[in-house]
């Protein structure tokens, strides 16, 4: 990793960048869910140790987050870098640094759920370790009222 | 062959029973069942948001489990794979009774797709929102 990239737990004075960045992530990845609030989320989050930031010269530049602890394992989540920020491999350290943070810390596994119609997340979580378990669908559901 | 006399299923009000009985034979695919391990952990001691929990057994075999969990305005199915589809159709016609809406369900290909076209048989319209792979 480059002397001037840092990766650390996000602290509060985050909640700022990390609610926007949160908000930002959803918008991309799952416009099919209701809206976050992101300020919110990224509190919350940040308090229980669960978001974790790259820097690059002191400015934050990605973040990858944790949560679904099991005990034995946890899902790495809300993997993101600003658009302008891409294609320098900063998701790729913030993800395998915080991967080997969580096994370091006793969990015996590590999952996480990519979108398989993005072949750059893909290859990058292939590069790092994640092997494919399966495939995993949401499907929206409208019903008959009861 | 399952002998279906000895097909139970049981629907849980307590998380915490949910996690000790069924969570043990989940883990055995611990990725490929993480969504619904992971709510059901965090219901043992925080319930809020959990919606309906239940599994069918042969005997303590689990033969299959849904846990149903509030996600903002969203109420997620979330199914652990069964071992055939007439154990999806029972725990889902006994889910049906709970009358409880649902608005997506979230589960590996196999799975959501069984209890999809279960859905569609009963009337439900249903609609992929995203692949992915876990």
């Amino acid at each position: 990793m480059p002397a001037n990239i840092h990766f650390r737990k996000a602290e509060l004075r985050d909640v700022p960048t990390i609610g926007e960045w949160i908000e930002a992530f959803h918008e991309e990845a799952t416009p099919h869910d209701p809206p976050v609030n992101g300020i919110e989320l990224a509190e919350a989050k940040i308090k229980n140790n669960m978001v974790f930031v790259l820097e690059r010269n002191g400015v934050l530049v990605s973040m990858s987050c944790w949560t679904r602890d099991i005990e034995t394992s946890c899902c790495v989540n809300l993997v993101y870098t600003p658009k302008a920020l891409r294609k320098q491999g900063f998701a790729s350290i913030a993800t395998a640094k915080l991967t080997q943070l969580l096994l370091d810390s006793g969990k015996s596994e590590t999952n996480l759920y990519t979108d398989m119609a993005n072949p750059t997340s893909n290859k990058i979580y292939q590069e790092i370790g994640y092997e494919f378990v399966c495939d995993s669908i949401h499907c929206g559901v409208n019903g008959p009222s009861h | 062959m399952t002998n279906s006399t000895n097909v139970r299923l049981k629907v849980y009000d307590d998380p915490k029973e949910f996690w000790d009985e069924v969570s043990p034979s989940l883990k055995a695919e611990e990725a490929k069942n993480s969504l619904c391990l992971g709510r059901a952990y965090v219901f043992r001691s925080n319930p809020e948001g959990c919606l309906y929990q239940s599994a069918i057994f042969d005997g303590d075999n689990l033969l299959g489990a849904i846990v149903v969990s509030r996600y903002r305005t969203n109420a997620n199915f979330l199914p652990a794979p069964v071992t055939n589809p007439e154990h999806a159709r029972k725990l889902f016609e006994s889910f049906q009774k709970s009358r409880i809406a649902i608005t997506g369900i979230v589960g590996d290909l196999e799975t959501a797709k069984t209890y999809q076209k279960l859905l569609e048989e009963h009337g439900f319209r249903t609609k992929v929102h995203m692949r992915q792979g876990i």
